[in-house]
């Protein structure tokens, strides 16, 4: 940020003097030449403003360029007079004023104009001269004692030569004093330098150092003994204990400790403001122009300011220059922007789902591990250990806390663990209320790489893209019904206690106990991975919780809305695709199609194809993001949310035409409140078990309350620009925006618990995304500003929340 | 000559005309002092020796030396030579004579401390100002006081019974042995010269503002009382003391000279303004007078006014910009029709 504030130098502007002639130049002529008076003094101030800055003036007689008239002869005779007042200075700073040694210059002077006088003829010279004589006759007197001159004078001599001793130094300073002050006596000459005996200066280097010396007395510096030192924590710090009185000045005595005294390096203006008087601190704006900012959040600001800017600005000029908008308002084209980011994200949901399903097609061929091809023919019962090998295999990098999510493996301990472990460490999976802004976030993170995959198909590496997948397959929801008709009895076991709500029921088979395993690997995005796998595993545990493989493949499918389309579930069918078509397109329609047709039959070759797939090299623009999207596909499935199908479309509906989540959540509550009833007929169970997309999100609604579709779209809109962020890493934010984000991801949860809170990033992404969406979404425009990073921390959340307001504006 | 860049004329002084010039090596402002030999066969005249010597000699960096006027430099110009003077923005004649309003006792009382302190630097060494007067006060654009115009300036010699000229200093700052024509005497000429600005300050008018030298020795004689030889021992052996003879006269209480002054600034007034010269309370002495340690306390120099040599006042008007509220507001306003294409919603 700082950055922005590059200062110019102030340089020196030397005019005149022509390059290279500084060196080799002779510093002193010899002073016997003739002496010419120019006639014009034009020239001579001209040097004069050269001589003022550098003692370089000599170097002028190379000078082809500026002099104002005159001759050769002329202009050196002005810079010998120059040089020699040079030395005059000099000397002058010694005793002898008045010596004649080399000041005769003085008479040389061309202020022919002055009114005053200045200027002296041929007569003014020798009288110059004459004065210059009696001045070294009175300093012969005083100095040497050759008394001379009128009685009067030579008393007068005589008195200060009483009074004060009278010595003197004698020669030519070579070196100009560079501070009053600081006197540099160099090779004090002999005699002193007069006209007829100009000493050679030639020898002179103005770049000599060896002159320098360095005054004053060194202190020898003592190293505390050790029995004096004190550890920091301890209490006595400030006061000398009794052994270690010796070094009592070491220790600061406190009479009186109020709290705690924090010093700052710089005070921020608003603190100022508040504290001070304002009157003392006001400066006209106008005399504020150059400062950069210096205190942290005045940098921090401006930083943010700018880079809302160049976001903006960017926007405002597409608007501005592009052919078919440049009629229309920019407010205009903001809003149809925010409006198609949101229609975008939900079609981006489902064509990610679409992708996935292809993929887990695909993957077969392309693992790379054999593990997956012996996980292929393995039985579901089988299949845990060697999925356990597989996820190693895969990523033996993986930290020890990662492999936590691996521990799931084992079908029987996981279900038993699931519920309560997914609620206490998982709020994902738990009811928790997830803060707007974090969901959001992962929201943002998970979407943005589909988009950006589908458009451009960049890579994003980015460990933040990993969770991305996961709100898409939370938007997905079919499996709840199928999960609602097929759950044993002894599911409720295990969610009974924590969650009386009926719709709870299913969720022992769901993936989020395949989360809840994940929890403590959570931070990791690979811990996504181990969830998918062990989501798998579970779906192909004999373990009578999970049974019923039926389900679980329901689930999957029902997933599809294309899928229970096909199953011919008419009635599902006619009120889904209305909702698709308005929201997605066809082409995600497509990819669902081909998607269920893998699932039914086969329940663990999916499996397999899906960790095939993680593997996968094609798809590395989602390396790891695939697995965590995986997973979270599980978990949509295993929300065994029983509700009805139409109020969940209601909500979902709702929710979308809400623009803003403030809105939603009171909704929320509503739509959950509707549902209830209707999960405990349990008439819906019995239903065909189709569903349709919208579902997915209902789903995440009610796992985490706070989450509703408008926070969906929220996150959506956040997306687009989430994860440029984390890819072009600014200098500026880059810093914690790598670090937030990557923490940020991976622990969506934990980021925000409270709705209320949004943290930094989150919100930040979010708001960002407004922006760029736009210009992810549609194809034809100019990706986003690769620069348009919003590294924020906590503390920048005043800032971002300006420049929402910023964006309101716009 | 070719260092300096003449900037202006200062004034006239009895010694030479002053400029303001600024030495272009340094960028600094100084006061070119042209002193002209009349006639260069009688030589360097010893006035101007003693100038140069006396602020050669006391004149420096030190701190000491702050409020003595600082020479930088001298060099032989034409038929004279040219004293370069550090360049002083006013003198205390003008601070008394501009400040609209009295003077503050803070700052009379720092004015004293930097006068009392230039001449204590200048009694320490043997220099007798002889020539101490307001105009000769010169009062730097930080408010500083320092001591300048030392042509009269002397090195004496306590012991040396050497006779001086009596015609020194400034009337109206002239002390009574000067008056009585006086040719031995001592730093006391200064002491009372300070003195004297001294109740000039707190009165903001001359203490003794006589219109000649007998007239000033009764302006003197008035306010001290008549002196007698038990009052000032050795009066009667001055030159002209015979020559003149005053009707008894009781002093009048300084208090009733300086009526707003306080108790501690009428006691070290009283201190200074005594007929026997040795007993004039000397500078050194007289900075630790309680007056300079009672509030309120000497003002420090930034609080000191700085008056502007009134000609080049004018000169230095702001020059920053200001918005001009006449200006009609089309001419600062952006055409809405220029950006009307892109406002309609």
């Amino acid at each position: 940020m700082a950055g922005r504030f590059t200062r110019q130098p102030n340089g020196l502007e030397i005019r005149g003097i022509s390059r290279g002639s500084l060196l080799d130049h002779p510093r002193v002529e010899p002073v016997d030449e003739p002496l010419l008076v120019p006639p014009s003094s034009r020239g001579l101030y001209f040097y004069e403003t050269i001589h003022a800055g550098q003692h370089l003036m000599d170097a002028g007689d190379d000078d082809d360029s500026t002099i104002t008239g005159g001759s050769d002869e002329e202009r050196r005779t002005i810079n010998q007079s120059l040089t020699q007042s040079d030395d005059t200075i000099a000397e002058s700073e010694t005793s002898h004023y008045w010596s004649a040694g080399n000041s005769f210059t003085t008479g040389n002077t061309t202020e022919r104009s002055s009114v005053y006088s200045w200027g002296d003829d041929e007569f003014d010279h020798q009288a110059s001269q004459r004065v210059r004589e009696m001045f070294q006759e009175i300093e012969r007197m005083l100095f040497e004692g050759v008394l001379s001159g009128s009685i009067s004078l030579q008393q007068e001599c005589r008195e200060w030569m009483v009074a004060f001793p009278h010595l003197r130094i004698i020669g030519k300073q070579l070196l100009p004093p560079c501070d009053i002050g600081q006197w540099h006596p160099v090779a004090a000459q002999s005699k002193k330098s007069s006209i007829q005996a100009p000493q050679p200066t030639n020898d002179l280097d103005p770049l000599d150092v060896d002159s320098l010396e360095v005054r004053g007395s060194s202190v020898p510096t003592h190293a505390v003994p050790s029995q004096h030192f004190h550890p920091p924590d301890q209490d006595n710090i400030y006061a000398p204990t009794s052994v270690g009185s010796k070094l009592p000045h070491l220790y600061e005595e406190i009479f009186e400790q109020d709290g705690t005294v924090e010093e700052y390096l710089a005070y921020d203006i608003r603190e100022m403001d508040e504290e001070e008087n304002t009157k003392r601190y006001y400066i006209p704006r106008r005399r504020r122009l150059g400062f950069p900012p210096i205190t942290p959040n005045a940098c921090v600001r401006d930083a943010v300011l700018h880079q809302v800017f160049d976001v903006v600005w960017n926007r405002v000029v597409a608007c501005l220059s592009s052919d078919k908008r440049s009629k229309a308002s920019l407010l205009k084209h903001l809003v149809q922007n925010i409006s198609r980011a949101q229609d975008a994200q939900l079609s981006e949901n489902l064509l990610h789902a679409a992708e996935m399903k292809d993929n887990s097609q695909l993957s077969v061929p392309t693992l790379r591990y054999p593990n997956d091809h012996r996980s292929q023919q393995i039985g579901p019962q089988n299949f845990f250990p060697e999925n356990l090998d597989y996820e190693e295999g895969i990523y033996p990098h993986q930290l020890p806390g990662d492999r936590f999510g691996v521990q799931p493996l084992n079908p029987a301990s996981s279900m038993m663990m699931m519920p309560p472990m997914s609620r206490l460490l998982n709020p994902d999976v738990v009811g928790l209320p997830l803060s707007r802004g974090s969901y959001f976030d992962q929201a943002n993170s998970r979407h943005l790489p589909f988009s950006q995959g589908r458009l451009s198909t960049a890579p994003y590496s980015n460990t933040g893209d990993i969770n991305s997948l996961n709100d898409v397959m939370k938007i997905s929801q079919k499996k709840l019904q199928a999960r609602s008709e097929r759950l044993p009895l002894p599911n409720d076991d295990f969610s009974g206690g924590p969650l009386p709500d009926p719709r709870f029921s299913g969720r022992p088979l769901s993936s989020h106990f395949v989360n809840g395993s994940n929890i403590p690997g959570s931070g990791n995005p690979l811990g996504a991975m181990s969830h998918h796998l062990s989501a798998i595993a579970i779906s192909g545990t004999p373990s009578p919780l999970a049974t019923p493989n039926r389900p679980f493949n329901r689930d999957m499918l029902a997933r599809q809305p294309s899928a229970t389309a096909r199953k011919g579930r008419g009635g599902r069918l006619a009120r889904l695709l209305p909702l698709d078509r308005a929201k997605t397109p066809n082409i995600e329609f497509d990819g669902y199609v081909k998607a269920t047709k893998l699932i039914p039959g086969h329940l663990e070759p999916q499996s397999t194809s899906f960790s095939g797939r993680i593997n996968s090299p094609p798809h590395s623009f989602q390396p790891p993001p695939t697995a965590p999207n995986l997973g979270t596909w599980m978990n949509s499935r295993l929300p065994p949310i029983s509700s009805g199908l139409e109020s969940l479309q209601e909500n979902t509906l709702m929710d979308f035409k809400r623009t803003r989540g403030k809105t939603a959540h009171t909704r929320i509550a509503s739509a959950l409140a509707d549902e209830k009833p209707v999960n405990r007929a349990l008439e819906n169970m019995s239903r065909p078990n189709t569903t349709h997309t919208f579902r997915a999100d209902n789903l995440v609604q009610k796992r985490s309350t706070s989450v509703t579709p408008s926070n969906f779209m929220f996150g959506a809109q956040g997306n687009s620009i989430g994860i440029p962020t984390l890819k072009t890493s600014s200098p500026a934010g880059a810093g914690f925006l790598a670090t937030s984000s990557g923490s940020n991801l991976p622990y969506p949860q934990q980021s925000a618990t409270s709705p209320d809170n949004v943290t930094g990033l989150v919100g930040i992404t979010g708001r960002s995304i407004n922006l760029g969406l736009g210009q992810s979404t549609s194809p034809d425009e100019e990706p986003g500003p690769p620069h348009s990073s919003w590294g924020l921390s906590s503390q920048n959340m005043s800032a971002v929340r300006r420049k929402r307001a910023v964006f309101g504006l716009i | 000559m070719e260092q300096y860049h003449i900037l202006g004329r200062i004034g006239e002084g009895a010694h030479g005309i002053v400029f303001k010039a600024k030495h272009i090596e340094s960028g600094e402002i100084v006061a070119l002092k042209k002193v002209p030999l009349r006639k260069i066969e009688d030589g360097i005249p010893n006035q101007a020796l003693r100038e140069i010597k006396a602020l050669q000699e006391i004149g420096g960096d030190c701190e000491e030396a702050q409020n003595v006027v600082k020479l930088h430099d001298v060099f032989p110009h034409g038929t004279g030579f040219v004293l370069v003077f550090e360049y002083m923005l006013s003198d205390l004649s003008e601070v008394i004579r501009n400040s609209e309003r009295p003077l503050t006792e803070g700052q009379i009382k720092s004015y004293m401390m930097m006068l009392l302190k230039g001449v204590a630097f200048c009694h320490q060494n043997n220099i007798i100002h002889r020539d101490l007067k307001p105009a000769n006060l010169l009062i730097s654009s930080t408010g500083h006081l320092k001591i300048a115009d030392f042509g009269l300036a002397r090195v004496f010699d306590n012991d040396s019974g050497r006779q001086y000229s009596h015609q020194v200093a400034t009337r109206w700052y002239r002390s009574p042995e000067l008056l009585y024509g006086a040719r031995q005497y001592d730093e006391g000429v200064d002491l009372w010269a300070v003195g004297c600005i001294y109740g000039e300050l707190l009165n903001n008018s001359p203490l003794f503002p006589g219109e000649n030298d007998i007239e000033q020795l009764c302006c003197v004689l008035r306010v001290l009382g008549t002196p007698s030889e038990q009052l000032w021992p050795g009066m009667s052996s001055l030159p002209d003391y015979n020559k003149i003879t005053f009707p008894e006269n009781p002093p009048i209480p300084l208090e009733e000279i300086v009526p707003d002054a306080s108790d501690d600034a009428v006691d070290l007034l009283k201190r200074f303004l005594v007929y026997p010269s040795k007993k004039r309370i000397a500078a050194e002495e007289a900075l630790l007078h309680a007056y300079f340690f009672t509030e309120p306390l000497p003002a420090h120099h930034s609080e000191l006014p700085i008056p502007q040599r009134a000609r080049k006042q004018s000169r230095h008007r702001s020059n920053f910009k200001e918005y001009d509220i006449d200006v009609p507001i089309e001419q600062s306003c952006i055409d809405p029709k220029l950006i009307a294409e892109f406002a309609n919603f």
